[in-house]
């Protein structure tokens, strides 16, 4: 679904990612890992549009990413949930649900409200506060509805950039159980994670990332058997 | 950007035999007329050249300090029979004031908010003129202001020519003084980060207004002498179309630069005579070359003849070479005055809160002096907070912080960096306008004597030369002496990290905090940093950083402090936390057992 | 009386500030999509001025030279978004300033101001009321005489209010500009155009600006550099409302209008000034605007 080659991105001066290579295949759930710095969330955005290559491909699908708008990215599938949630904190939580949804064309009224009634069936917790301004939930529910959010879009591939920044442990267990079980229903994900083990836990496929370089990659029951994940962290 | 090509002195002097032979190869007095325009417009285009070039703040009324000048010295001469050697000062005087007010609103409103603020005071102003008749004459106007002639008629407007150019290159002096002196620095970080100022000691708001007066004193010199030109003063002639010009004339110019005020003036004064038929046009041409100016060319005229720096010996991009490591002189050893070993920065309790986030939460810390202290913790897990707490740039809702045995919990950053305290930041701040030297000067202690040190640039030959060789002394010290020259924009990035390194140990700092020193470096450059840090514990200075390198974080730190959640959770050598099991899963969640 | 004295400078107050609410409608939309404004939005309410006096003065009715001149306006908002503003967005260089677009702006706005002086002229125009053709009498209330226009003002304005909390809050685009707002990167990832979502709203402010110009000639004279007059004065409405809530710029246009009325009531060489120092006043104490924000202001 999304094959990176030799990706280089800079940010003003500096190169964050140095000769990336990457497979994300349909189906899976694909965790990229790795300490701060490492530049997790550069690779993300260079994905999904945000910023730009300096050299190297990305493909979609099959079809070049380079130089596409980041809202045609989206409204084509490949769904990127932002680090820090960035929910629009002035709206409801229903207009929140609804916003990605509308730009998506092709699709009736009656099949969005079904999508709709789908996430609050999946969060319970965001019918009882659908009228509720965005801004007044908690971080756990704040993920939840980031995560809504981005299924309703229908993604391909739906990419996370660190869903447990912020967030206590068992809600972290909680999203990423869900997320596991998405993939099982045919989903493919790209997670982006600094929590190694907790990840890897639920992913097929790993790539750990350090200095904008990919240093270990693989099946994600080999690396948690690894010592040279932890030494990657810790030193 | 800072080389002389000559002393300031014998600038002054062609500018000063250049005014004085203008007047005779002028073919007639309209063209005399002219050169006098070409003055009034720059004396005031400086004042905003200051103002918006330097320190970044907008003003879109500088028509209200020329009209308030213009009044004062028309009607204390005019109806009370003052002499122009009094009525000057009081218009400045009375300029000044108007600026003073206007900077403190500058103070509070920032921005687009400042720039309808100062079009709003422009506007009044005009209004004013226009209606208080009893005082202004309003649109009739004050008649019979002497004319600035000296006496003599026939050669009155050379006479006014020559009064207004020296009070031209008087301008051009201060103007020059300020851009190329330690005030030109301080105003130009104030403009890009004023945090940052902070930071190396600058009180900044202070700075701020004292631009804007000074903007505004020169708006007044040149609205001072507008009405002694034709003895005559009418509402007509302060209109928004003045503060517009004035405006043009910066950044047609170029904005920030030397001359750009004058070229600027010149400029626009041809070009109203080249248009003169067309004058009905005058406003549609000017505001598009407003427009296109700022769309095609926004660094001015002036930026067309700075000559391309020469980039530094060998690429900026290539290997790092074994470079000379110069010794630190000892008029620069920080200072070295605690007990190393004692407790040098105490927190106790420290909170802070952020819009219903708790970041930081009851932290406490000991920091031994001479040692690298680490601070270390997943995303999120307050470690900036904490940093921007301790340099001041924000304050702790809870808790209370020591340094060198003082209280700083409520004192300002600019405060904190005079007490001792220097830091570098994640997201360098570095001022791209300043070379990497002029950088390393920010961090530098002022010395001199106000006098003397005027006469020094004046003089041209010593002007800072102590201050740029401890500058340069600092950055051979981190092997990067070869970039002096160049802007910041073009190191790479592991070298503008020295950079910032060089400038927080000019500050000569008791204790310095390092906010990811080695973010975003390959192999090569953290080592480089791992080295200069260490050549700072040797010198004394303590080291508090925050990293999320661990290899950086083990092999450089004495201590380590690990938060998660904004809560400490572990403190000890780098031997204890690696093996400490809640540092584990605070990082990499909880293993599966 | 006094009283209906009173009353009637009260009522045109109300109809001067429903120029300057329009006016600042569309600083507040501009703003929240683009964080920038049109400093020449004063001179874009003076061309409306004038193409609709002409419009009128031809003999087109008051009701199609309403909708061709903000038609009009619209596409010269959208044609400054175009060059003047768009094109500043991606400086990121330290020395550059990051308010360009107050200058672009500005010249643009002098450039229109030219074009009106060649025309028109710099004289001060009586601009036909617009409704000539009915020959309205004024309305009597309490004494007073209301005119016509004047009411229509204060209803369009009302209208425009009431039209703003719809687009804000029932429309896609509404909803899109709030994600823009917060932060256009975020909106693009939901899939939103940020272009055409800004386009849109400057269009909107053209509108409005025009809106306000076409009603605001018959009020009183028009002339070439009415301007920026209007520009600073909708400016304050906009910073004491808040630059996020509509019903608050409503509130403040209204009462700055009002308070303008009334100072000139009682002194007419400098009533124009009062206003401002009661704005320089709140804001001194309230920086942020009296009112509570609508829109997320993070950025």
């Amino acid at each position: 679904m999304i094959q990176v080659r030799n990706l280089h991105v800079e940010i003003g001066r500096s190169r964050i990612l140095k000769g990336i290579d990457l497979d994300v295949r349909s189906g899976q759930l694909v965790a990229l890992v790795g300490a701060n710095g490492a530049g997790k969330t550069t690779l993300i955005r260079a994905l999904s549009g945000l910023l730009s290559a300096r050299a190297g491909t990305i493909l979609f699908c099959g079809a070049p990413v380079d130089a596409k708008a980041p809202h045609l990215l989206a409204r084509a599938g490949l769904v990127h949930v932002p680090q820090g949630r960035r929910i629009i904190a002035d709206l409801t939580v229903e207009e929140n649900l609804l916003i990605g949804s509308n730009q998506i064309p092709h699709v009736s009224a009656s099949s969005r409200k079904g999508l709709l009634d789908g996430e609050y069936r999946r969060f319970p917790a965001l019918w009882e506060r659908r009228r509720v301004i965005a801004g007044a939930l908690s971080g756990g529910e704040q993920q939840m509805l980031a995560i809504s959010r981005g299924l309703m879009m229908l993604p391909k591939v739906l990419m996370l950039d660190e869903p447990s920044l912020g967030l206590a442990p068992r809600v972290v267990e909680t999203i990423l159980r869900m997320l596991r079980s998405l993939v099982e229903d045919g989903l493919t994900v790209l997670l982006v994670e600094q929590a190694a083990y907790s990840a890897l836990r639920v992913a097929d496929h790993a790539y750990v990332l350090r200095g904008g370089r990919v240093i270990l990659a693989g099946p994600s029951a080999v690396l948690l058997a690894d010592p040279a994940l932890l030494q990657s962290y810790l030193g | 950007m800072s080389a002389n090509f000559a002393a300031p002195w014998i600038r002054y002097v062609i500018f000063a035999l250049v005014v004085a032979v203008f007047p005779t190869l002028a073919p007639n007095a309209y063209v005399i007329n002219l050169g006098q325009e070409v003055a009034i417009l720059a004396i005031g285009a400086a004042g905003l050249n200051l103002l918006l070039g330097l320190s970044g703040q907008i003003s879109l009324g500088q028509v209200g300090f020329f009209a308030l000048a213009a009044y004062c010295t028309a009607i204390l001469s005019a109806r009370l029979s003052w002499p122009l050697w009094l009525t000057f000062p009081a218009a400045l005087v009375v300029a000044g004031l108007a600026g003073l007010v206007m900077g403190l609103v500058a103070l509070r409103a920032r921005t687009h908010f400042l720039a309808m603020a100062t079009l709003a005071f422009g506007l009044i102003a005009a209004i004013l003129a226009q209606r208080w008749i009893s005082l202004t004459g309003g649109s009739m106007g004050i008649a019979g202001v002497p004319l600035l002639n000296w006496g003599q008629f026939r050669a009155g407007p050379t006479n006014f020519f020559w009064t207004i150019g020296a009070a031209l290159i008087l301008t051009q002096i201060v103007s020059d003084f300020t851009i190329e002196s330690r005030s030109g620095r301080i105003l130009r970080s104030i403009k890009e980060s004023e945090s940052f100022a902070a930071t190396v000691g600058v009180n900044a708001p202070l700075w701020r207004v004292g631009v804007f007066v000074l903007s505004a004193v020169l708006a007044g010199l040149s609205g001072a002498f507008f009405p002694h030109q034709s003895g005559f003063v009418s509402s007509d002639a302060f209109t928004l179309d003045r503060s517009l010009s004035l405006l043009i004339v910066v950044i047609v110019g170029g904005l920030g630069s030397r001359y750009g005020h004058l070229i600027g003036a010149v400029f626009v004064v041809l070009l109203g005579e080249a248009i003169a038929g067309l004058y009905e046009y005058a406003n549609f041409i000017f505001g598009g070359l407003l427009l296109a100016v700022m769309l095609f060319l926004p660094r001015g005229i002036a930026s067309l003849t700075t000559i391309v720096r020469r980039r530094g010996e060998g690429s900026a991009e290539g290997r790092l070479e074994s470079r000379s490591r110069g010794r630190l002189p000892s008029t620069l050893a920080p200072i070295a005055d605690w007990e190393p070993g004692e407790p040098i920065l105490l927190l106790d309790g420290v909170t802070k809160r952020y819009a219903g986030v708790t970041a930081v939460n009851d932290v406490s810390m000991v920091v031994k002096s001479g040692t690298v202290h680490a601070l270390i913790g997943p995303n999120g897990a307050g470690k900036s907070s904490l940093i921007n707490v301790i340099a001041g740039l924000t304050y702790a809702d809870r808790g209370s912080i020591i340094f060198a045995e003082r209280d700083v919990t409520r004192a300002s950053a600019y405060r904190r960096a005079r007490l001792g305290i220097a830091r570098t930041f994640q997201n360098l701040q570095l001022i791209g306008g300043l070379s990497v030297l002029e950088n390393v000067m920010l961090g530098l202690p002022r010395r001199d004597k106000a006098v003397a040190y005027f006469l020094r640039w004046l003089g041209g030959r010593s002007f800072e030369a102590e201050q740029r060789n401890q500058a340069f002394a600092l950055l051979e010290f981190f092997g990067i002496g070869r970039y002096a020259a160049l802007s910041p924009d073009e190191l790479p990035y592991g070298h503008r990290k020295l950079v910032e390194l060089a400038r927080a140990l000019a500050q000569q700092p008791r204790l310095i905090l390092l906010d990811e020193p080695v973010a975003g470096l390959n192999e090569e450059e953290a080592v480089e940093i791992v080295q200069a840090v260490r050549s700072l514990r040797a010198l004394g200075v303590t080291a508090v950083l925050v990293e999320h390198d661990m290899g950086f974080v083990m092999s450089l730190s004495d201590r380590i402090t690990v938060l998660d959640y904004g809560r400490k959770i572990a403190d000890g050598s780098p031997e204890e936390i690696r093996r400490d099991q809640s540092v584990i899963n605070a990082y990499l969640g909880v293993p599966a057992s | 009386m006094f009283g209906s004295d009173l009353l009637q400078v009260v009522l045109s107050g109300i109809a001067l500030g429903g120029t300057y609410t329009l006016l600042a409608l569309g600083m507040f939309v501009t703003y929240a999509a683009s964080r920038a404004m049109n400093f020449g939005q004063g001179d874009f309410l003076a061309v409306a001025a004038f193409l609709g006096m002409a419009a009128m003065t031809i003999g087109i009715s008051g009701a199609v030279a309403f909708v061709g001149v903000c038609a009009a306006v619209a596409a010269l908002a959208m044609a400054v978004e175009r060059i003047a503003i768009r094109p500043l967005e991606r400086r990121g260089d330290g020395e550059s300033l990051n308010v360009g677009w107050i200058l672009t702006t500005l010249g643009f706005g002098l450039m229109l101001q030219n074009v009106i002086t060649i025309v028109w002229g710099k004289s001060r125009y009586y601009s036909p009321p617009l409704f000539t053709s009915k020959n309205l009498a004024p309305l009597h209330v309490f004494g007073a005489a209301l005119q016509v226009d004047e009411l229509i003002v204060a209803a369009v304005s009302l209208a425009a209010v009431a039209g703003f909390y719809f687009a804000l809050n029932r429309t896609n685009w509404g909803r899109n500009l709030a994600a823009v707002s917060f932060d256009p990167a975020t909106a693009s990832l939901l899939g939103i155009d940020v272009r055409r979502t800004i386009t849109i709203a400057y269009a909107i402010m053209g509108a409005a600006t025009a809106a306000g110009g076409v009603l605001v000639g018959p009020l009183g004279t028009v002339q070439s550099h009415m301007g920026p007059l209007f520009l600073v004065k909708s400016f304050s409405v906009v910073a004491v409302g808040g630059l996020v809530n509509p019903l608050g710029v409503l509130i403040a246009g209204f009462g700055f209008g009002v308070v303008e009325a009334l100072s000139n009531f009682f002194d007419s060489t400098f009533g124009d000034l009062y206003p401002f120092l009661i704005v320089f006043g709140c804001l001194i104490v309230w920086p942020t605007g009296l009112f509570k924000k609508r829109l997320s202001d993070v950025r």
